[in-house]
Parts: structure tokens; C-alpha cells; sequence
């Protein structure tokens, strides 16, 4: 399995990388949105994206509308790790294309909860 | 605007909102306490703001913590022996980003946030008379979170693409 970490802040790629190869995840990272999609132009083809979403250059949720436009990355999971907290937000996402939504700080047991509902671990 | 009132009443929240994040990001037990940061010591510190979408006014957010707690913390996260200043950057800035993001859905809950600023200081910056501070005792030192009303927004703040502010930039170039 591969992973997508888009994420602006390397310390937070960095957590979310170690707690996804602990869980066997190949794992690419980028540091904004259009990084992310330039990787997934270039032949990658995560089974999840793991997307913030306040980046500068190209914002997560910009990310996941462009990503749902592309019948290529039709199979891409995707799922918002954010701060933003707000049901806007949420319902924001979830109608861009958003699989699942998870607000920082976050505990590693609610990643992989997430990630085992989605069908993409078995534990 | 955030109402004076409102934002005192708020400390308590903003005091578990400390402890939660710091163990959540950083796995370590902490405690409220009431001792404040050594005047003169080499700090991180992180800078964000929030617009309120409603009437414009804005809310400023500090995270500040003593240079070797963040040091320690930057080599377990970031998994380097010594970190360099870069390092210490990038933890101070998300541990921002995330009080932020938190303080935003408690006190201003139709605004942006902006992306973090990240400096390492030697001298603490003054503090409004209407700021309110949190503060969490982790590994023998203090990690302050300050929320303070603001009059407007540093120039230099940097908003996330997609925010209004941002495209406003953008437009103005």
C-alpha cells in the first residue's frame, strides 16, 4: 500500500509518515497541494492522500477538487487532516470528495481507525 | 469583535487546549501551571492570526517555549540528534498552527487562520493588557499559549492560499 502526506509542516509529515510505515504504508510526501498533484501527474498512485488544509501555493481543499476532476485519481482516497474544525469545513470536504475528515492534534489509534473503516488496514 | 469578557472566560479552555495538544503531538504529560517563562532565555516562539469573516477584527495567537525544551522536542519528532534552528522552526510553528486552529473553533468560529510564523528570540515581546495566557509545565520547563486582541495584522502575516486574504494579495501585486 502507498500513501500520499501533503502537508506543509515537516514536523507533521514526519509524525504522520512514522505512524504510516509502522502501519506498512509506502509513504510520498509533498508540502502543498500542487506538489501533490504534480506527483500523482508524474505516475504516483497512492491507495490514500493524507491532506492539510491550510498550505500557501495550492490549499488542500483545492488539492481534493482537483484530485475528484481527474477520473485518473478516481481510486485515491482521500482524507483531510486538518485544524479546522468547524462543520462547515467538514461538509465543505466531504462534498469536494473528501473519504474522511480528522482534526489535529489527533492521536495515532484514530489514524489507523480511520484507515481500517476505509478498508485500507486490517487489524 | 472577540468581546474582553468572553476571551477571559476562555482561559481555562485555552489551559486544557495546551495539555491536550501537548499530549497529542508530542506524547508528553503536562500540567496547567501558573509559573510564566524566565525573562531572559532563548525562546521559540510561533505567531498566527485570525480574521473574523463577521466584522473583519482580528485575534493574535502565540505559542512560546524555552529553545532547549523545543530542541529536545524537535530531535523525538524530527528524529535528528541535533537539531538545527530549522528544526526548532518547524516545531514551534505547527504546535502554532494547532493552537490556532483550536482557538479559532473556541473564540472565532467564521474566521481564517493564518499560516504560522516561526522566530527564535531572545527578549519576550510585550503583552497586551487584555491578553489572556495559558501556560503548561512539561519536562521541568513552561510552554506559554497567549491569545490577544488585535488592532490589526503584522503586513508580513502570511495567509493560506484559497483564503480571502490571500487572493486579496494576490490581486494587489
Amino acid at each position: 500500500m502507498q500513501a500520499l502526506v501533503v502537508d506543509d509542516s515537516r514536523v507533521m509529515r514526519t509524525i504522520l509518515t512514522r505512524l504510516l510505515t509502522d502501519l506498512n504504508f509506502d509513504v510520498v510526501q509533498a508540502g502543498d497541494g500542487a506538489e501533490a498533484l504534480a506527483a500523482l501527474d508524474a505516475g504516483a498512485r497512492p491507495d490514500v492522500a493524507l491532506v492539510d488544509w491550510n498550505m500557501p501555493v495550492m490549499d488542500g481543499l483545492t488539492f481534493i477538487k482537483k484530485c475528484r476532476q481527474n477520473p485518473d485519481y478516481r481510486d485515491v482516497v482521500l482524507m483531510m487532516v486538518t485544524t479546522e474544525s468547524e462543520h462547515s469545513n467538514i461538509v465543505q470536504a466531504l462534498a469536494a470528495g473528501a473519504h474522511e475528515y480528522v482534526i489535529k492534534p489527533f492521536t495515532d489509534e484514530v489514524i489507523a481507525e480511520k484507515l481500517e473503516m476505509l478498508g485500507l488496514i486490517a487489524r | 469583535m472577540i468581546d474582553p469578557a468572553e476571551l477571559a472566560a476562555a482561559q481555562p479552555d485555552l489551559e486544557m487546549l495546551l495539555v491536550e495538544m501537548i499530549a497529542s503531538v508530542l506524547g508528553e504529560q503536562a500540567e496547567p501551571t501558573g509559573e510564566r517563562l524566565p525573562p531572559a532565555v532563548g525562546l521559540a516562539v510561533s505567531r498566527l492570526v485570525i480574521q473574523d469573516a463577521n466584522d473583519g477584527s482580528f485575534l493574535g495567537i502565540e505559542v512560546r517555549a524555552e529553545g532547549t525544551l523545543i530542541t529536545t522536542l524537535a530531535a523525538t519528532l524530527l528524529g535528528v540528534a541535533e537539531p538545527a534552528p530549522d528544526d526548532m522552526l518547524d516545531v514551534i510553528a505547527e504546535l502554532g498552527n494547532i493552537a490556532g486552529g483550536n482557538v479559532k473553533s473556541l473564540l472565532c468560529h467564521n474566521g481564517q487562520l493564518s499560516l504560522p510564523s516561526a522566530q527564535l528570540v531572545f527578549e519576550q515581546s510585550g503583552e497586551a493588557p487584555d491578553a489572556i495566557r495559558a501556560a503548561a509545565g512539561l519536562l521541568g520547563n513552561v510552554m506559554e499559549l497567549v491569545v490577544m486582541p488585535l488592532p490589526a495584522a503584522d503586513p508580513q502575516t502570511r495567509w493560506p492560499s484559497g483564503s480571502a486574504q490571500h487572493e486579496a494579495e494576490v490581486s494587489s501585486l
